[in-house]
């Protein structure tokens, strides 16, 4: 157990010896979304811009009011959502960069005792096609997953008039879903270890690794140090949760941000410690 | 002689028989005294009826219609399934059981003991398609002269269908409504469109159920010992005979007669004034009963203070179980159907909107008994008009329909987009009967832009009026059939005498625009501007002096154009905003296809708005109705705000999966 709490210790370490990673993924989740909100900024302006409406809809949003643009101005809306897909999804591959970018500099950090910028950069580049090889992975585990769930939701039918009542598909959902929390607990798990064995071997093929890694999912030093960094991050959307009645526009959007830079710590500090721990 | 002496005994007897009962609300045309058998295990019916009919017009009645409503499901050819279709998972539970239900008269007599069994025909007064049986001609041998009241007695069968629209069983639950053989309407000359006195029978159609006349009824239904009845009118008595119960329901001035049957209906209680409220639930549903009875006891009180008493003693709310669903949502006189499933948040508040909406049904349609069938408007849209009315009254505006995770939506606007969004806007006039509206939009007309043009006319003639004529209106026409020249002609009345200033010739003008025309409406403010004023120049006094007159007061010459975007044309209010905010209001008849306000003044308009306060709720696009000279950045700035935190943590959120 000491040797778990000093791993997360030592992530905390490096990454307030690091902040400009922060600065570096707080940016680009930035420029990311204020480049994804553009076409969106664009198409509110040509329809809001000089209508009180969109003053109306600041103080009580009505959802209603979507039909009015849907039914009057619904050709942008295509456009904008595809365009704001393919900045979501550019962002979620430099995600995939960055997370190899910061662990292989943690790892030549722990070799090395110090580590420098440009090994972020270079650990990027190695690891991207891995990373993005194990996130498919991790992806087709969740489609089976939930695929799976579905049959065993659907397996009595949903024919409604064949149902004694609702209460049986009611606690079959609450239990796959609290199922699917579990199996997310533990694919999380399998994916830092699986991230750290790539960045500590750096294999050719990453089956073998992966293998290696499902194998040590169970640990019971993998499952504390998940549970200590679900914690944190419980706590932090706890405090965000009682802070989010704010109404000063300002405020609440420096409160989210900082909510944001929260979770930002919270990627790497998990990713870090599972690397400490896996050597 | 005989025959003389038989009917003048019958006429005695039956006028003997109708005034016994408490103080008539209504003039009690049909009244059945019927004795029900439930066969739960074949799925029938074994009744015998004894009607007593009256005839209350001028003219010698020599036969009777009846709905066999029960027919409509007798097979895929009916009227009912023509129109409809029959949808897929119907036909895989009649093939399974065969669900099809039917309704048979074995033996029809008069009074005297006539059989007019084989006198019966079936008739199809609207689609001539000869294989619906939901309408049964009975030609008599004694005809009913003016005034009199003739008993019939007849025993009849039915085959319960499953799962059909509205009624039926399911597993070991029971749901009959449109289900006796019930007489039709006879209407006198001069009655609702009636030239001539005529028989009003419509065939069992897709869309559109009620219209009957007013009557007492004794009931009394034979079930399985555990099994719990709901039904409209009062329980009056319960007898128990080996595995059996007999249940009997008394219900007086009401226009039909629903009841409903289950082994597993638990029953919660609460009251309104002198009205019991009974709750039949299934157990699982339990926990909804104090959102039911609040919110029921907040219509009640409402409706009361705003048109009139309900005058019934009891009020049932049923709220079937899922396998039932196929009944729920649906208006019966003093019985009510819900719909909830447990996990059901507090902040969808479906169960709300239902029970607000069937209740407003006991004054419109049970109460003013309109035709559904002919003029649907007139009970679902009055309806739909009422129900965002108490929904926004009872649990806020923007937060009647939908408030839950931060999403609200009210039931007004919900309705307005639920209109808009159907694309079924311009595709009928709101006049047509039911079954003509083929093409679809008969919910979207029919209850949607009705309460859109209610709202509008509210308005327009402001909320105290409205609400004075709509009480008018149901005080003349309670437990009578008022037909649509009937409402229009309380309203026209009513606002000439309120308002003769503004709208002199009343409102046809409006009806005739929202009740048979298609047009939709959009007004919108064109354009503002503010140029600099040109003084008047030149030789302007006299042919010498060449001069020019500077006004301090008119620096600008305020140019402000609204546009009707759209073909209905209604009188808007128009508000001008000046620097300094400064608020003017114009009016404009909103006749014109534009009209622009010019003014000189030493302010520039920043801000114009055509109808600033939303009356004109049939506006199909608010986002137009104001315009700025200045950007509203503020607004955008606010909620792009509020969007790009939110896609910076979905972001961030998809990174904490892979
Ligand atoms: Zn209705």
């Amino acid at each position: 157990m000491s040797h778990v709490l000093q791993s997360y210790k030592a992530a905390w370490q490096f990454l307030i010896r690091h902040k400009w990673i922060i600065s570096l993924l707080y940016g680009f989740n930035l420029v990311f979304a204020l480049l994804a909100i553009g076409p969106f900024n664009s198409y509110i302006e040509n329809i809001f811009a000089n209508s009180d409406t969109i003053n109306t809809l600041a103080n009580q949003f009505d959802y209603s009011i979507i039909m009015d643009v849907v039914n009057e101005y619904g050709i942008g809306i295509g456009m904008t959502f595809s365009a704001l897909f393919s900045y979501f999804i550019m962002y979620v591959l430099w995600s995939t960069f960055a997370t190899a970018g910061f662990l292989g500099m943690y790892q030549k950090s722990l070799i090395k005792g110090h580590s420098k910028i440009k090994e972020f950069w270079s650990s990027g580049i190695t690891f991207f096609f891995k990373f993005l090889r194990l996130n498919i992975y991790i992806i087709l585990i969740y489609v089976i997953v939930i695929a799976l769930m579905a049959v065993f939701f659907m397996k009595d039918g949903l024919d409604v008039f064949k149902m004694e009542s609702e209460v049986a598909l009611i606690s079959r959902f609450w239990m796959l879903l609290f199922l699917l929390f579990v199996l997310g607990f533990f694919i999380s798990i399998f994916r830092d270890v699986a991230r750290s064995n790539i960045i500590i071997s750096n294999p050719k093929y990453i089956h073998k690794t992966n293998l290696q890694s499902l194998k040590s999912t169970l640990r019971l030093r993998h499952i504390s140090l998940s549970l200590i960094n679900l914690i944190f991050l419980a706590i932090i959307c706890l405090i965000f949760y009682t802070l989010k009645g704010i109404e000063a526009v300002w405020l609440s959007f420096l409160i989210s941000q900082f909510y944001l830079v929260f979770r930002l710590c919270y990627r790497v500090v998990r990713g870090c410690s599972f690397l400490e721990v896996t050597q | 002689m005989f025959k003389i002496i038989a009917i003048t005994l019958i006429f005695t007897f039956c006028f003997h028989v109708c005034s016994a009962q408490d103080e008539a609300l209504s003039n009690r045309v049909a009244n059945y005294d019927m004795d029900i058998y439930l066969d739960i295990e074949q799925k029938k019916l074994d009744a015998s009826t004894q009607l007593i009919w009256k005839n209350i017009s001028m003219d010698t009645i020599t036969e009777l219609y009846f709905h066999l409503y029960y027919n409509a499901f007798r097979n895929s050819e009916s009227t009912f399934f023509k129109e409809r279709g029959v949808p897929a998972w119907l036909t895989k539970d009649i093939d399974e059981e065969c669900g099809w239900g039917w309704s048979n008269i074995t033996n029809f007599k008069d009074a005297l003991g006539n059989d007019l069994t084989g006198n019966m025909q079936f008739v199809h007064p609207d689609d001539d398609n000869k294989d619906d049986r939901s309408v049964l001609m009975v030609p008599l041998e004694i005809p009913l002269l003016p005034g009199q009241a003739h008993v019939f007695n007849f025993q009849w069968q039915a085959k319960i269908p499953k799962t059909m629209p509205r009624t039926g069983y399911n597993k070991d639950f029971f749901f009959f409504a449109q289900w006796f053989p019930k007489v039709g309407v006879y209407e006198p000359a001069g009655m609702r469109f009636s030239k001539d006195g005529q028989w009003n029978c419509h065939q069992y159609h897709s869309s559109g159920e009620y219209y009957a006349d007013f009557g007492n009824y004794d009931v009394k239904m034979n079930v399985p010992q555990d099994f719990v009845v709901a039904s409209s009118g009062e329980l009056k008595g319960q007898t128990k005979k080996g595995d059996r119960k007999t249940w009997q329901f008394k219900g007086h001035d009401i226009i039909d007669f629903t009841w409903t049957c289950s082994p597993h209906y638990v029953i919660n209680e609460d009251s309104y004034k002198h009205t019991k409220i009974q709750l039949y639930t299934y157990p699982y549903k339990d926990h909804f009963k104090s959102r039911y009875f609040s919110t029921i006891k907040f219509c009640m009180q409402f409706l009361d203070e705003h048109l009139g008493v309900y005058p019934y003693n009891t009020l049932s709310i049923v709220d079937p179980p899922i396998h039932g669903m196929f009944t729920g949502g649906m208006e019966y006189p003093t019985l009510i159907t819900s719909l909830s499933f447990c996990f059901f948040p507090k902040g969808i508040k479906t169960p709300e909107t239902l029970v607000v909406h069937e209740f407003i049904h006991q004054y419109f349609m049970q109460m003013v008994a309109t035709h559904e069938v002919e003029e649907t408007w007139m009970d679902e849209g009055i309806t739909s008009y009422y129900e965002g009315r108490i929904l926004d009254a009872f649990m806020g505006e923007h937060t009647s329909t939908i408030n839950v995770l931060g999403v609200k939506c009210g039931n007004k606007e919900f309705n307005r987009a639920e209109f808009f969004g159907s694309g079924n806007e311009t595709i009928a006039p709101n006049s047509i009967k039911s079954w003509n509206y083929k093409h679809g939009g008969y919910g979207d007309i029919a209850y949607n832009k009705t309460a859109l043009w209610l709202q509008t006319l509210e308005g327009m003639i402001g909320l105290e009026l409205m609400d004075k004529i709509m009480k008018e209106y149901f005080q003349t026409w309670k437990f009578k059939h008022p037909s649509r020249n009937d409402f229009i002609k309380i309203f026209n009345d009513m606002v000439v005498a309120e308002l003769p200033g503004k709208f002199p010739d009343g409102m046809d003008w409006y009806f005739s625009q929202v009740l048979y025309g298609t047009d939709v409406c959009d007004y919108k403010i064109r354009s503002i501007s503010n140029d600099e004023n040109q003084s008047p120049r030149g030789f302007l006094s006299n042919l010498e002096d060449c001069s020019t007159v500077e006004d301090e007061h008119k620096k600008y010459k305020n140019r402000v154009v609204v546009e009707r975007a759209e073909g209905i044309k209604v009188p808007v209010d128009i508000e001008l905003t000046f620097e300094g905010g400064i608020k003017k209001l114009y009016n404009w008849d909103g006749q014109n296809r534009s009209y622009d306000i010019t003014l000189h003044s030493d302010k520039k308009v920043i801000n114009a708005k055509v109808d600033p306060d939303f009356k004109v709720m049939l506006d199909k696009n608010f986002i137009n109705n104001s315009l700025s000279r200045e950007k509203q950045s503020n607004g955008i700035k606010s909620l792009l705000k509020k969007v790009m935190t939110s896609l910076q943590h979905i972001m961030e959120s998809v990174t904490l999966l892979i």
